[in-house]
């Protein structure tokens, strides 16, 4: 791989070496950040090249979905083991009719909560995770700044945490 | 770990959504306040799963049917979508003629009969259920072809529509009418289903088990059985009359306690013990009609709590 050309992303990744080291160490990876960029590096290396319009977002955007990938392999392991341990007499999951009702139900929570928290707060939240429109669009959109439609979003996940927290003690 | 201040979480929170957005550019201002503290970054990834976690909440829900061919599934459309569910609701609330004072698209809800009662529904598109006593029935509004029998027992007369199947869950199986009168009975350990007209597919993507006018199925916990019996008698127990051909007492006894409407129990030993006969029941009190079958099924009733318990004409029992 090393006798490879290297593409013009690959040059700006090793040029911001540090840079992009110094948010991994703080993203959470620490004195594995050498190691997680190397994994990064063969993943940009081993993709097509391809025009990139923000090489430098997209490069942090990749180390950043690198972390949460791991994040999420690590919880993944915990549950494992974490069921392994409570498999005995652990009770069996509903049937799948039930599920989809308990889904059904949850929904329209959910709806309701979105509701609940005013009409703009509700129009942001509903472009952004529906229609999957961008935070400035939606700023256009609805005519106020990018900081209340963060507010509002903020607002929305707030309220929704509270929800789930309801649905976990059920 | 500590759970992260108030202070934390909202901060973490609201890096989690600038984040998150497609047009994202600050990632030395993410870089500082993360290295600020190395709570941080774990404070950020439990944003990040908190929110990932409340998107999944709009995910549209698994359905284990057919949806109408027109539903659009493109997420900008889907709130049209749950509004014409309203519309559907609002039709079916009137047919069934239940307090809707706040009509909700796409909530399921429940009927249930009390022990020894019988109710019978008309869903708007023409189709019948006769509810038996002690059952449960869940339907849902936003989808007016499905029902989930939670408990008890009931019988379906649907209007069949090949291009929109009526489908009935029971637990984790799943009847699909091909034009059709049926009876399903559900308990804890035992699920019913009898034929009486047309056909009824068994878990089409499983099993695929075409059930034609008289055939039964009978699914237990060590095992699925096939049987017939005369189409007609099927769904007796609208007119007091219980038709069996090998049935376990069990079950029997759990028909009978949704007929009588009192609790009718069976002892261990004779549960398994088949019964093969008729049973009418009549209208006298509960007491009378089973002093009056239980010779029939060769049992000895004794009463428990609010009921009895069905014991063994051999032996005494507590």
């Amino acid at each position: 791989m090393t006798a490879a050309p290297t593409t013009g992303l690959e040059a700006i990744l090793l040029d911001n070496r540090a840079r992009l080291v110094r948010f991994l160490a703080a993203r959470g990876a620490g004195d594995h950040a050498e190691d997680v960029f190397h994994e990064l590096w063969q993943k940009i290396a081993g993709q097509p090249e391809r025009p990139v319009a923000q090489p430098m977002s997209y490069l942090f955007r990749a180390a950043e979905n690198l972390m949460r990938d791991r994040h999420r392999a690590d919880q993944a392991r915990a549950r494992r083991e974490q069921d392994w341990q409570e498999s005995d007499g652990a009770p069996a999951p509903p049937p799948s009719g039930e599920r989809v009702l308990l889904a059904r139900e949850r929904l329209r929570q959910a709806e309701a909560v979105l509701t609940g928290l005013g009409e703009r707060a509700d129009a942001v939240f509903r472009r952004y995770r529906i229609d999957g429109m961008g935070q400035a669009e939606i700023a256009r959109d609805l005519g106020v700044s990018l900081s209340t439609v963060e507010k509002d979003l903020q607002k929305a996940y707030r309220a929704l945490d509270e929800l789930r927290e309801q649905f976990d003690a059920e | 770990m500590t759970a992260p201040s108030d202070q934390l979480r909202e901060t973490a929170r609201l890096w989690a959504i600038r984040v998150a957005d497609v047009d994202f550019s600050d990632w030395d201002g993410f870089t500082d306040w993360l290295a600020a503290d190395p709570a941080h970054a774990a404070a950020y990834d439990r944003a990040a799963d908190a929110h990932a976690a409340a998107d999944a909440l709009f995910d549209a829900p698994p359905t284990p049917l057919a949806e109408p061919a027109a539903a659009p599934r493109p997420s900008r459309r889907r709130f049209l979508w749950l509004g014409a569910g309203g519309a559907i609701a609002a039709a079916l609330a009137v047919t069934l003629g239940l307090d809707m004072t706040a009509p909700d698209p796409s909530a399921p809800y429940t009927i249930a009969t009390e022990p020894g009662a019988r109710r019978t529904i008309e869903l708007a598109d023409g189709s019948r259920i006769e509810l038996n006593g002690d059952t449960r029935i869940t339907l849902d509004k936003a989808a007016p072809r499905f029902a989930s029998l939670d408990r008890g027992e009931a019988m379906f007369h649907v209007r069949h529509d090949d291009s929109d199947p009526f489908v009935v869950m029971v637990g984790d199986d799943k009847l699909v009418d091909a034009g059709t009168a049926f009876d399903v009975m559900r308990s804890a350990r035992t699920t019913r289903v009898q034929v009486a007209e047309g056909k009824v597919i068994y878990n089409p993507d499983l099993d695929k088990l075409a059930l034609d006018a008289g055939a039964t199925l009978l699914i237990e916990p060590d095992g699925v059985t096939l049987g017939r019996m005369t189409p007609g008698d099927i769904g007796g127990w609208r007119t007091g009359t219980l038709v069996y051909a090998g049935a376990s007492l069990a079950t029997v006894s759990a028909d009978l306690a949704r007929s009588l409407g009192r609790p009718i129990d069976v002892a261990p030993a004779i549960a398994a013990q088949r019964f093969t006969g008729t049973l009418t029941l009549g209208d006298g009190e509960p007491s009378a009609t089973l002093a009056r079958i239980a010779p029939l099924l060769g049992v000895v009733p004794a009463p428990k709590g609010e009921g009895w318990i069905l014991t063994s004409p051999n032996r005494a029992q507590p």
